[in-house]
């Protein structure tokens, strides 16, 4: 076996470190696809083994996040689009409702209000779950989000906005029931 | 409160309002009441969601594990990209893929040599041939004269009756038999 480079030791490094956030960032993105478990590691895993056989070629002094962050999200975005796309009509009634009275926030943060929430993020559409976890979860911008999706800034935009508004509104739901 | 104060409080939350509407927002919220409880309420809201998302998060040792077994992975496939097609987390696809390219294949084998089985010789007496790839049936004739008669039937009944009607009225004229008709198609030539 050929003796380990700089590179590849701040590799091991950078795995060991980033681990637990990568695989949260493939879980949250995938949501409702969850229920194979297994699918996050392997992709995790993918991205992992693509960027270890070039990584001579990138610099890993910041830690290597943002790198392994973005060949994970790359990853799950083109094993999704592999799949057949999700209705954008998921907006249905978004806007009923909405106000301050309905602001599901209120509710008290207990561990069943944030399974529910995280159950409700995993039943958004692909594009508006995949926008708001790169944003809210890895504090990415509209730019660099929409390049990741490839799709508009204002498309971004409005993804996030109705998947907050979706949130709000079956969480309201929900806690009323 | 109106839908675009949301978005606007949205964007003010994402950092992506400019300079000169951010500050002018923070006024706004300062002064309105309403506005500084929506901004708190889309902040807890927030909140809640990183929650959500934090509980994808696996414990220290499972990351660990799974660090571990990434780095193995790596090292296992480094320079072995058949290895990785067929351990990879796309094995599924690439799977597929062969399975797809592999299956196209055999079609092509198949149809080369179904093709190659129905070729009859020209010398052979034809036969109303059975394939159904078979589009129509063109009747040559050569004359006398040197003409070449060519003609194209829909079925080989037909092709056959011209043929036969077209010689008998030749040897009628000429009282000679030297014109052989062909009936030729796409898998089936012959001699009537």
């Amino acid at each position: 076996m050929p003796a380990q480079t700089t590179a590849s030791r701040q590799f091991e490094a950078a795995v060991h470190a980033n681990m637990g956030r990568l695989i949260a960032l493939a879980r949250s993105m995938l949501g409702a696809q969850i229920r194979d478990a297994k699918q996050a590691e392997d992709i995790v895993q993918d991205a992992l083994l693509k960027l270890f056989r070039h990584c001579e070629s990138y610099n890993w002094d910041d830690g290597g996040w943002s790198l392994m962050a973005k060949a994970v999200s790359r990853n799950v975005i083109s094993c999704r689009r592999r799949k057949i796309g999700q209705s954008l009509d998921a907006d249905d009634g978004l806007y009923d409702g909405m106000g301050k009275e309905n602001d599901p926030a209120a509710a008290p943060l207990t561990a069943e209000t944030v399974e529910l929430v995280r159950r409700h993020i995993a039943l958004l559409p692909d594009d508006w779950r995949e926008a708001l976890v790169l944003r809210e979860q890895q504090g990415m911008g509209y730019r660099e989000i929409s390049e990741a999706l490839g799709a508009t800034e204002s498309q971004v935009k409005t993804w996030l906005h109705r998947a907050r508004v979706k949130l709000a509104k079956s969480l309201k739901s929900h806690l009323e029931q | 409160m109106r839908e675009t104060d949301y978005i606007t409080l949205e964007l003010y939350l994402d950092g992506e309002l400019p300079e000169a509407e951010k500050s002018a927002l923070e006024q706004r919220v300062a002064a309105d009441e309403t506005l500084a409880q929506a901004l708190a309420h889309l902040k807890q809201a927030r909140a809640l969601r990183m929650a959500a998302l934090q509980t994808y998060m696996p414990d220290a040792i499972e990351s660990h594990r799974l660090a571990q077994q990434a780095l193995t992975f790596c090292r296992e496939n480094q320079y072995s990209p058949i290895g990785r097609i067929l351990e990879s987390s796309l094995t599924g696809v690439w799977f597929k893929r062969m399975g797809m390219a592999a299956a196209c294949l055999l079609i092509a084998a198949g149809s080369y040599w179904a093709g190659r089985g129905s070729v009859v010789p020209a010398t052979q007496r034809a036969s109303a041939p059975a394939s159904s790839s078979i589009i129509g049936y063109t009747v040559q004739i050569s004359t006398p004269s040197g003409q070449v008669v060519s003609q194209t039937f829909a079925t080989y009944q037909q092709a056959k009756a011209f043929a036969q009607t077209y010689t008998a009225d030749e040897q009628a004229v000429s009282n000679q038999s030297t014109a052989t008709p062909q009936v030729a198609s796409a898998s089936n030539t012959g001699v009537f």
